[in-house]
């Protein structure tokens, strides 16, 4: 340390140059979402913890989340929020070529792009919304839900078929733990409130290349940023989908 | 303004970190809609597996592994972090160990919670 | 954008820069809505101070009824009003607080006040930007962090009062409304005061890690970086990983408080209300997650100020710091230890024993790295031509109560052993020591370093020295006869104990404790009137007073947005090469190159008092020194 030669300054780490090769601006956006995934984290290791220790009398995510618009009652676990994923997954796609466009830059592929961006975006949002919807319609409150079931109602759900008609009668369900709905409710909320500020964001930046503004500027790292968030909404819904819905 | 900051490609000459953006080569299309498909893919697989196997640890293993591939895929495709300097990749991934720690650790008080009850 | 564009015209003309600056810049854009990193560092600095002057103010208040219970003090009357009827203390405001006390010692003064101010103003300053990253976020920064301070002020004046629940807020305490005054309005401003902390916790920390990974200046690689620079980085890192755990717990709370949900709530019996609706919840997940964030949170805090010990212990014993790659790997391992160590605060709590075995274990670990440091301080001073500056007798200061507080974490870390010390005064007495004083110790060496570079005026030195020694004999006085109280079982947060014969005998030392934790408080006036009055009044500093090497000497006296007037300096060795041999001067600072024998800018005289030549260490490696001392003393040396 004492004497330090002009040779080992040949390292990327000497100074007067940016180490990982990438500017100020995606550095910080970077070390967000590894904030960011620390608090979804907090979130869900408390949702497993929650579940693990009421894992006896958790309701059956397949039985609550089996609707599908305008069929009726008909028990198709996992369809809608399927749709939702390939919504998501779908909007992502665009978000990178969209990035990619920006790469070559190419003002009107980018822009073409981003308002798919933001049209999935907002898709998925409402799809969102009529899920919150038939579940709070079906008994779900913040702090309550009657997702639990008796057990005629285990029996009732077990003769259950894909594709079949089903109707829960009062008998067959009772009060469920209050973490399920309430667990719901505050992950995919907060979720939910990520993926508008997503959207947010995607407008402003989609109406700054409307104006050229990144044109004028030389780069489109900006929408490369915004790209970084809307993918890691995306990351997150993965293991949302993994673990409210498929486990 | 006009002039392209991405003229600032040497970093040896005049690396200012204020407007310091690298140049950034397109990739081209085709690895990101083989990304798409390939999550697409996943995705089907999991429903497949859902359908199929009766609910039990097995696959509940398996969602979390095709989740953790899926992470991948995203992570390492749509958010370019492949291509990213592999410091850049280390400095992200590591941290993770962190939260992998709590998840052993909670889920296992959440064991001892459910013992208490 | 516009500050992106503001600094570059800044950056390319540098020559026109000084008068094109000064005519721009209103009242408010110097002062208030600042981007510069000084200026926002002494926003920091300045609120810190404050809140820290309340801080200890209350402790004091507490502290009269811990010595004279239920006597009457005018004092506790005119400051709090309603819950001071006729002097004596309202027993839920005692909580109070305490709990508040604890709150802003922790996040507002330590947090804040020393990582805040001191990354700011260091971070540019010893790598050699011209500014932070993004110099708006870091104003949004000071900006949430002083709207966070305004609400946990403002919520001594709900009816309720303020959170009682401890600076940990457990539930079910802090989460049911009807358990005690404090858990009402009071503790909702205090989630909402956090959140906004945690919010500008943020924005500091992804601008101060990546202004160190990606603004460093040329020659400026990281094994050049001042120890200073590697804690702060290190210290954001913690900051950046832990506080969205916090974020978490915190929502999960006020969704229990205000929405009626269950997370940490179950059917437990309510004095006066009978048993609760919930089910299912538990409140042991919420100190898992809230120590996610309170382990780290201890480094956070104390990591700063041990790397501004480095620094100002090498530069007052004229030698290289012992050891400098010892001393990053040891922040690093402690910064890595601190994430899995959580659950040593929750041995008690009736958390899975095997997790108690496990978290006993890593703790200890931490032992080694923080040996390591104490070790390489002493080996630093060992031999050293030491000065006695105010900041060198502070950072020495710390290094003693960092051992004094050390050495009762490895009891506390033992599982067995917290069942007796959990929740007594032991605990206060060590977390006091280590985490509080010690860290206060590095903050106030911080300042009296760096007061120079902050407001380009000295302070005096004699009242730093009355402020020196008085604080650090309180602090031990105050701190060290709690040891004997908590391994006597006397427990924290009681308002009396009166009512307990046994703990009778420790009512003369609580009165010895307070009588020292009151001069404690008034040896502040010092600083205080050291620190306003030479804003104001001080002797102009020199540029370079401590004669160091680091690069924010090399700065003008004179504050200018974009640091250095010319070009940016270069690097062309490390920041410790103090009495490097064959050299006239005892320093060697580091945009010096080595072939230009001082070219130094003359801007000051070496002081004649100073034996820069005659130094008693010549030797660069200091390790030889230790190691042949250490011969001599056991008689190895045979020649």
């Amino acid at each position: 340390m004492a004497t330090t030669t002009v040779q080992e300054t040949e390292s990327i780490w000497k100074g007067g140059r940016s180490p990982f090769k990438v500017s100020y601006g995606k550095l910080m956006m970077w070390f967000f979402l590894l904030s960011d995934a620390f608090t979804f984290s907090s979130l869900l290791v408390f949702y497993g913890a929650a579940r693990y220790s009421l894992a006896d009398v958790w309701p059956l995510p397949d039985m609550v989340f089996n609707h599908f618009p305008l069929v009726g009652h008909y028990h198709l676990p996992l369809f809608f929020v399927s749709l939702m994923t390939f919504i998501l997954i779908f909007s992502s796609v665009t978000m990178v070529l969209a990035v990619e466009a920006g790469h070559r830059n190419s003002h009107k592929e980018v822009g073409k792009y981003m308002l798919w961006t933001i049209i999935g975006g907002l898709a998925f949002l409402g799809c969102q919304a009529w899920e919150w919807s038939v579940f709070i319609g079906d008994g779900a409150k913040l702090y309550s839900n009657n997702f639990g079931l008796t057990a005629d109602g285990k029996s009732y759900a077990e003769g259950l078929k894909v594709f079949g008609h089903y109707e829960w009668s009062e008998g067959l369900r009772t009060a469920g733990p209050a973490q399920f709905s309430s667990l719901f409710f505050l992950v995919t909320g907060f979720h939910g409130f990520h993926v508008f500020s997503g959207v947010v964001l995607n407008i402003i930046v989609y109406i700054n290349v409307l104006f050229g503004t990144y044109e004028r500027r030389g780069h489109y790292e900006m929408v490369e940023k915004v790209g970084l968030y809307w993918h890691f909404v995306d990351l997150v819904w993965v293991f949302v989908f993994t673990f409210f819905y498929l486990i | 303004m006009a002039h392209s900051n991405k003229s600032v490609e040497d970093p040896e000459k005049e690396y200012n970190p204020v407007n310091y953006i690298p140049h950034s080569e397109s990739h081209g299309t085709k690895e990101v809609w083989m990304g798409f498909w390939i999550l697409l893919g996943l995705t089907l697989i999991d429903i497949a597996f859902y359908f199929i196997m009766p609910a039990n640890m097995l696959r509940n293993s398996i969602f979390i592994v095709l989740g953790v591939v899926k992470a991948y895929y995203i992570v390492g495709t749509f958010m370019h972090l492949k291509y990213e300097n592999n410091k850049l990749m280390l400095s992200i991934i590591i941290p993770i160990v962190f939260i992998l720690w709590l998840i052993v650790l909670l889920l296992y008080e959440g064991d001892a919670l459910s013992i208490m009850e | 954008m516009s500050t992106t564009s503001h600094l570059e015209t800044e950056t390319h003309g540098h020559d026109d820069h000084h008068g094109h600056e000064h005519h721009k810049e209103t009242f408010i854009s110097k002062y208030v809505f600042s981007m510069d990193h000084k200026m926002i560092s002494r926003q920091f600095l300045i609120t810190g101070i404050i809140m820290g002057c309340i801080g200890v103010f209350m402790s004091i208040l507490f502290r009269l009824q811990l010595a004279w219970p239920s006597e009457s003090f005018g004092i506790i009357e005119t400051f709090l009003g309603k819950w001071g009827k006729d002097g004596i203390l309202d027993p839920n405001f005692y909580l109070a607080l305490v709990t508040i006390h604890g709150t802003i010692m922790v996040f507002y003064v330590l947090t804040a006040g020393l990582s805040g101010t001191f990354s700011n103003l260091l971070i540019p300053l010893q790598i050699g930007a011209r500014d932070m990253a993004s110099p708006f976020m870091n104003m949004l920064s000071y900006w949430f962090f002083f709207l966070s301070s305004i609400v946990l002020i403002s919520s001594f004046f709900v009816e309720t009062g303020p959170a009682s629940a401890g600076w940990t807020v457990y539930p079910p305490l802090s989460a049911l409304e009807k358990a005690m005054p404090g858990s009402g309005l009071g503790m909702t401003l205090w989630l909402v005061a956090i959140i906004l902390f945690i919010v500008s916790s943020l924005l500091g920390g992804i601008n101060y890690i990546s202004t160190v990974l990606n603004m460093r200046t040329k020659g400026m690689s990281m094994d050049r970086m001042p120890l200073t620079i590697w804690s702060f980085f290190f210290t954001a890192v913690l900051g950046l990983l832990s506080f969205p755990v916090l974020l978490g717990a915190g929502l999960f709370l006020i969704f229990d408080r205000s929405f009626g949900t269950s997370f940490y709530l179950s059917d437990i019996y309510l004095n006066g209300i009978g048993a609760l609706d919930n089910v299912g919840g538990s409140p042991v997940l919420y100190q898992h997650l809230f120590w996610f964030l309170g382990h780290p949170e201890v480094y956070i805090i104390l990591m700063p100020a041990l790397g501004i010990t480095s620094e100002v212990i090498a530069n007052n014993a004229r030698k290289p710091i012992f050891g400098y790659t010892a001393m990053v790997i040891s922040l690093l391992g402690i910064s890595f230890l601190s994430f899995i160590v959580w659950g040593h605060h929750m041995f008690i709590t009736g958390m899975n024993p095997f997790l108690g075995t496990v978290f006993m274990f890593v703790t200890l670990i931490i032992a080694v790295p923080s040996a390591v440091k104490t070790f390489n301080y002493l080996a630093t001073l060992w031999k050293g031509n030491i000065r006695f500056t105010p900041a060198m007798l502070f950072a020495i200061g710390l290094v003693s109560l960092f051992i004094t507080g050390g050495l009762t974490g490895i009891y506390l870390g033992n599982a067995a052993l917290d069942i007796q010390l959990h929740d007594t005064y032991f605990v206060v007495a060590h977390f006091h020591l280590v985490m509080g004083s010690a860290s206060i110790f590095g903050m106030f060496a911080g300042i009296y370093h760096w007061y120079p570079k902050m407001f380009g005026k000295m302070m005096n030195n004699t009242l730093g020295y009355f402020h020196f020694w008085l604080t650090f004999i309180s602090a031990y006085v105050v701190f060290f006869p709690m040891h004997f109280m908590g391994l006597a079982g006397v427990p924290r947060r009681y308002y009396e104990f009166t009512l307990v014969p046994e703990f009778g005998i420790w009512m003369d030392v609580n009165v010895v404790i307070t009588i020292a934790a009151i001069v404690g408080g008034l040896a502040q006036v010092f600083f205080l009137y050291n620190f306003f009055v030479n804003i104001f009044k001080g002797e102009k500093a020199t540029q370079n007073p401590w004669q160091s090497n680091s690069l924010e000497w090399t700065t003008p006296v004179e504050h200018i947005h974009g640091n250095w007037p010319g070009p940016l300096p270069v690097v062309y060795r490390g920041p410790y090469e103090y009495s490097v041999p064959g050299r006239e001067l005892d320093y060697y600072p580091q945009n010096i190159p080595s072939d230009g024998e001082d070219d130094i800018h003359h801007t000051e005289t070496v002081k004649v008092d100073e034996p820069t030549i005659e130094t008693p260490t010549t030797e660069v490696d200091s390790s030889k020194v230790l190691f042949a001392s250490f011969a001599k003393l056991f008689g190895l040396n045979r020649a």
